[in-house]
Parts: C-alpha cells; sequence; structure tokens
C-alpha cells in the first residue's frame, strides 16, 4: 500500500485491520517513518467518535415503542376491525366532501372549515384508533403532552395516543372511548385559537373548542359525549 | 403476548438503543429522533411477517430508520415546525470546563449531512463503505472520500493548531451558538 492511499484508508475506515500490516510495512520500507504513529492516532480519534456518538435513549421510549404492538393491530387482526376501517374511510370522503362544500359556500369560517376536514380526513389515516380499549399508561401520556407544552393529571383515561401531523401543524392525536362509542379528540397547540363551533356533518359530529395555546377538535358518531369528554380533558389539562 | 408481539419486544428491546442513536444522529434532534424511531418500529411491526431471518433484523432495522429519517427530513422542509435546539453541550458549564465528548459531539454535529451520514452509518451501523455505497446510491470512493473528509473536518475542529490556525475560533464561536441553541 503506497502512503498515499495508506493516508486515505486512515481516514476512511481506521478500524480497518489491514492498516496495522501495512502501517508497519511502510515503516521498515522507509516510505512513510510515521505510519504507525498516525494509525495510533486515527484510533485515539475514533475512540472519541465513538464515545461521542454513544448517547442514551430517553427513559420512556421502549415502552412507547412497546405500545405499538398493544395500539396497533397486526395484519391478521386487520380482518377484525375491517368493518371499522370501511366506516372511518366512508366517513371520511363523506364528510370531506360535505366539509368541502362548506367551505366555499362559507368563506367566514375557512380556516374552521380547513381545520375540521383535515382534522376529518386524518382519522382515514389512523383508524384503528377507534377500536383501542385499554388505558394508555400515564407516563407515555405525561411525557407527550409536555412535548406539546401542556400539564396532564393522572384522572384522565385515553384509550388512544399518537403525535401526528395534521396540515403541518403538530397535533396530539387521542381517543377515549365512552358510552356511545369511541370520541377522537385532536389536539392542536401549533396554531392560534380559531374559536368555538360545531359541524354536523353526514357521518360525524364535530365540535371546537379554542383554548390558549390552541385548539381541540372533538370527533364521533354521536355528540352525545361530547360535553363529557370536554369537561374531563379541560378539567386534566387545566385549561 | 403472543409469539409476534414477543418477537416485536425482543426487537424493541435489543435494538432500541442503538437505533435511537442513529436516527438521533442523522437528524440531531431528540424529539424528532424518537418520532422517526417510532414510525419505523411502525413499519417493522406491520411487516414483522416479512422479517424470515431474525440474524438481517439489525439491517433491516436500520434501513428502515434512515428511510423514515428521509421521509421526514422532506416532510419537514415543507413544515416550519422548529427543532429543538441540540443537547450537546451542558449550559451550567463554562465552555473551557466542557468535555471531551461534548466538543466532539459538538464537531460531529457541525459536520455537513452528507459527511455526517456516512460516519453514523459507519460508526454506529458498523456498515462497510461498500455497504454505505449501496445504501446511499454513492459508489464506493465517493463514500470513502466523505469519510476521509468527515474525520479530518472534526480533527480540525478539535485540534485547531493542527492545519487551520483560525479553527478554534470557529469551534468556540459554533460552540456558543449550539450553547445558544442557534446551530
Amino acid at each position: 500500500m503506497k502512503p498515499f492511499h495508506f493516508t486515505e484508508a486512515l481516514g476512511a475506515a481506521p478500524r480497518n485491520s489491514e492498516l496495522t500490516r501495512a502501517a508497519r510495512a511502510l515503516v521498515d520500507s522507509g516510505e512513510d517513518p510515521d505510519a504507525e504513529r498516525a494509525l495510533a492516532s486515527a484510533l485515539v480519534l475514533e475512540q472519541r467518535i465513538e464515545r461521542a456518538l454513544n448517547i442514551e435513549p430517553p427513559a420512556l421510549l421502549a415502552e412507547r415503542l412497546l405500545a405499538i404492538s398493544r395500539q396497533v393491530p397486526s395484519r391478521s387482526d386487520w380482518q377484525l376491525v375491517s368493518r371499522k376501517i370501511m366506516f372511518a374511510v366512508a366517513a371520511s370522503f363523506t364528510a370531506g366532501a360535505i366539509l368541502a362544500g362548506t367551505w366555499v359556500w362559507s368563506t367566514q369560517n375557512a380556516i374552521g372549515s380547513q381545520l375540521v376536514a383535515d382534522c376529518v380526513e386524518h382519522l382515514s389515516h389512523e383508524p384503528y384508533a377507534l377500536s383501542r380499549t385499554t388505558r394508555v399508561p400515564h407516563a407515555l401520556l405525561s411525557q407527550l403532552f409536555a412535548r406539546s407544552g401542556l400539564t396532564i393529571d393522572e384522572n384522565l383515561i385515553v384509550n388512544y395516543l399518537q403525535p401526528c401531523v395534521v396540515n403541518g401543524q403538530a397535533a396530539l392525536h387521542i381517543v377515549m372511548q365512552q358510552a356511545s362509542g369511541p370520541v377522537t379528540v385532536m389536539i392542536m397547540t401549533t396554531s392560534e385559537s380559531i374559536g368555538d363551533f360545531e359541524r354536523s356533518l353526514a357521518e360525524a359530529q364535530v365540535r371546537v373548542r379554542g383554548f390558549e395555546a390552541g385548539s381541540l377538535v372533538f370527533m364521533a358518531e354521536s355528540s352525545r359525549d361530547f360535553d363529557v369528554v370536554e369537561a374531563k380533558l379541560i378539567a386534566s389539562l387545566g385549561i | 403476548m403472543d409469539s409476534r408481539q414477543q418477537a416485536f419486544s425482543t426487537l424493541v428491546q435489543s435494538l432500541q438503543a442503538e437505533l435511537y442513536r442513529l436516527a438521533y444522529w442523522l437528524c440531531k434532534n431528540q424529539a424528532q429522533a424518537q418520532d422517526i424511531l417510532q414510525e419505523a418500529y411502525l413499519r417493522a411491526w406491520k411487516s414483522l411477517d416479512n422479517l424470515r431471518d431474525q440474524s438481517a433484523a439489525r439491517a433491516w432495522l436500520m434501513t428502515i430508520v434512515r428511510r423514515e429519517y428521509l421521509r421526514t427530513f422532506e416532510r419537514k422542509q415543507l413544515t416550519t415546525i422548529e427543532l429543538d435546539e441540540l443537547p450537546l453541550i451542558d449550559d451550567a458549564l463554562p465552555l473551557d470546563q466542557v468535555s471531551d465528548v461534548e466538543r466532539v459531539r459538538a464537531a460531529i454535529a457541525l459536520l455537513e449531512t452528507k459527511y455526517r451520514v456516512p460516519l453514523v452509518l459507519q460508526v454506529i451501523g458498523g456498515l462497510s463503505c461498500v455497504e454505505i455505497a449501496d445504501e446511499l446510491g454513492l459508489s464506493e470512493a465517493a463514500v470513502m472520500t466523505q469519510l476521509f473528509r468527515a474525520r479530518q473536518k472534526i480533527k480540525l475542529l478539535l485540534e485547531p493548531s493542527s492545519a487551520a490556525p483560525d479553527s478554534s475560533n470557529v469551534i468556540r464561536t459554533d460552540l456558543f451558538k449550539i450553547k445558544a441553541g442557534k446551530a
């Protein structure tokens, strides 16, 4: 190996075992008396790089990842929830079409309608969320809410939790099982509040509540449990 | 817990730390790294039946993480979500007391993506130059050059007297930027 190639290989892959022999040969032949020193120096730098790259993952990461297998159905589970998926997709398309009409008809509510349309459309991406019945661990809830700048008490029972991006905005997607069925809430914290209003769509009822840090968007087949869920959420978040 | 969940749990417990490191050093952001890892494991969970050879799990997941990073990175170009500041330097420490590990971390974080990604794939992922070239769609020679330059740049940032007389100011200035969350 020529000195030039040795230097190049040293920079590209200093752990290459062939370099020890090559360094010795270069020293012995007198082509590069500093080859072994250069190799030693490169290995010291490599150790420093390895130490620097060795960062610890967050404490709750494993729990968050393991929750995937509890929250998301496997391929074999898909048949069991296929009816719900079909319903959610159909509802989303219908609601989306109606909302598109609403948006054109009423420019005054354009921002709110867009938000609602995006949230309803988002449901079709995670239809399995509606069938979750196990409780999301509080530690996980607390961590993800904290990342959105929110604190949450231990009383809130949430059956599904996923950080999402809706129309370019960060959102927390939660589902709370109620007597009338699942209630989905999108907690939007990266946009300004757009006020309070409700929409009655063909297949889904929607309520939007503004708060200081953003908006809460409630969605369900029936609005019967909106008051209950809203009260629980507001009490738990302290907003 | 069924056998599928058991297999998934093993993948999480055995590889999450390593994959988190990979994701973190690709995006340099803790929250984004966690999201990348969550998406990657979600894809892995959905496709777990395709993984016939358990010994290939590590390489399989690393590829998923890197692809997820690319997807996230492309998405981030379209949105305006702010990145967290880099948690590389302990704010409580005066700059002259910053540890060697933190200085090296800051230097690595300052590398351009085209230098940092192959380095991370090599050191954390354990990939050879040929494998990195295959993964990144580059020639082996190009990868070797990028790895060579990555280490040269780190060296220059850490040992300013060795080649670039003014690079001590660069690392100090950049460390201050990182401390201030401006990097």
